[in-house]
């Protein structure tokens, strides 16, 4: 099961991102500042605009789905209970999972924005996909709940799971390492040999880095770690 | 037309013409082919499916229930055609310039920005629209008057959402009421021709646009 970008050039009035590469099984972390085409990318990749140029392929991959960084327009239930039946799931379990217990009753759009994240998250992850594209999964969350999340995507991601997020703080362990940079998706390599030239890496990685070790991941645990074998 | 003044009084003179008879509606749309050739602003079309689309479902109803549907389409089609013609290209700006010219620094400046920032809104609404109907396909819902309802909800949703945000923001930023604004117009000699042209067809109607009334 992959995805491969097949010499793709998106475009919109000055702006233009080039991309190529093969997405394996496995966490790919894509990386970009604001404005860089992170978003544009993703919606690309699941299939949802068309390239400028250049070929989107799946290969063994018949279910996939993106979430968008905004859970308002996901939202398409009335209720709670009406959302998370919207996509074929039971109210109980997932009210549970993303700490709304008791509330299956509410009107969706009077939850707050972090709220409403923590229930398309869990109702995303809850879904059986080939492909799962993440798009800012972590934006809107308190960090109590960046965290629950970083532990429900990697007990729950999908074969081929995407990431594409400028998230510095609470990141996830991830199998691939990918940024986006002057126009162009930088296919970074496999984790931890792309981690060194990982230049958007967050500060506690490039700490870790000026004392010439190089972290088993990307985490801050990761980073931690490392600093205490060289201690060590 | 680049005058906002008179773009804002032929653009009602012109939606009563259009809405009051099919005549109007005729009369408009000749309008319409004349004086916005420039300036047609007409959406995506996908959008322009949406809208329509809800138009034509209403002017279904409408016939079934035994009313002039089509007479509904056509009048509501060429009121469209009107508002995209006078605030497609985002005249927010204009309107803040013609309340403010209007109704002085106080009240006008808080018309304006009340303006300003709902046609800001209209402007997003097109994105607004694209992303929902992704997500709602992406849930497996097909067609559009299933998706309907539940897209309608969502966008309205986003849309309030949206204005309290401004809202609050306004109001972290001082903002009580009133302000200083200096409006600005522009003006050819093809507007004061365009302008006459809706003031003729309100006269060409007058009998059927005050029964209508």
């Amino acid at each position: 099961m992959e995805l491969a970008l097949e010499e793709v050039i998106l475009t919109r009035k000055n702006w233009s991102l080039s991309a190529r590469g093969i997405f394996s099984e496995g966490i790919h972390l894509i990386t970009g500042r604001v404005g860089s085409g992170k978003s544009t990318l993703a919606q690309a990749i699941a299939r949802l605009m068309e390239p400028t140029s250049g070929n989107i392929a799946y290969h063994g991959i018949s279910r996939h789905t993106l979430s968008m960084q905004f859970p308002e327009y996901h939202t398409t239930g009335h209720l709670v209970r009406d959302e998370i039946r919207s996509w074929g799931l039971e109210p109980e379990r997932i009210c549970m999972e993303a700490g709304l217990m008791g509330r299956a009753h509410e009107r969706s759009f009077a939850l707050s924005r972090g709220e409403l994240k923590r229930l398309h998250m869990s109702c995303i992850l809850a879904g059986t996909w080939d492909l799962l594209i993440l798009d800012e999964p972590f934006s809107t969350l308190d960090p109590v709940w960046k965290h629950r999340m970083r532990r429900k995507i990697l007990a729950h991601h999908p074969p081929v799971t995407l990431i594409f997020t400028h998230e510095q703080a609470v990141l996830p362990r991830v199998d691939y390492l990918w940024e986006i940079r002057g126009g162009y998706l930088h296919a970074l390599g496999p984790v931890p040999e792309a981690i060194p030239s990982w230049q958007g890496a967050p500060r506690y990685i490039e700490e870790v880095l000026k004392y010439g070790v190089v972290p088993d991941n990307i985490t801050l645990e990761d980073a931690e770690d490392a600093l205490c074998r060289m201690h060590a | 037309m680049q005058d906002a003044r008179l773009r804002i009084v032929s653009t009602f003179l012109l939606s009563c013409a259009a809405f009051s008879s099919i005549t109007g509606a005729v009369l408009v749309f000749m309008w319409w082919t004349i004086f916005a050739r420039d300036r047609r602003n007409l959406p995506g079309r996908r959008t322009a499916v949406i809208i329509f689309g809800t138009l034509a479902l209403v002017a279904v109803f409408t016939a079934l229930v035994g009313g002039d549907g089509a007479g509904y389409l056509l009048r509501l089609s060429v009121v469209m055609l009107i508002a995209f013609w006078a605030f497609g290209g985002g005249a927010g700006e204009e309107l803040f310039d013609v309340a403010v010219w209007a109704f002085g620094d106080r009240w006008g400046f808080d018309i304006g920005l009340a303006a300003d920032m709902a046609l800001g809104s209209l402007g997003r609404i097109e994105d607004d629209i694209i992303l929902t109907r992704h997500a709602i396909a992406m849930k497996g819902t097909t067609g559009l008057v299933r998706s309907l309802v539940p897209l309608g909800v969502s966008v309205v949703m986003v849309q309030i959402r949206r204005a309290g945000c401004q809202a609050k923001t306004l109001a972290v930023r001082g903002y009580h009421s009133g302000g200083t604004y200096v409006p600005r117009f522009n003006h050819g000699k093809e507007d004061y021709v365009a302008f006459l042209g809706s003031i003729l067809i309100i006269f060409a109607l007058l009998g059927t646009f005050v029964r209508y009334l």
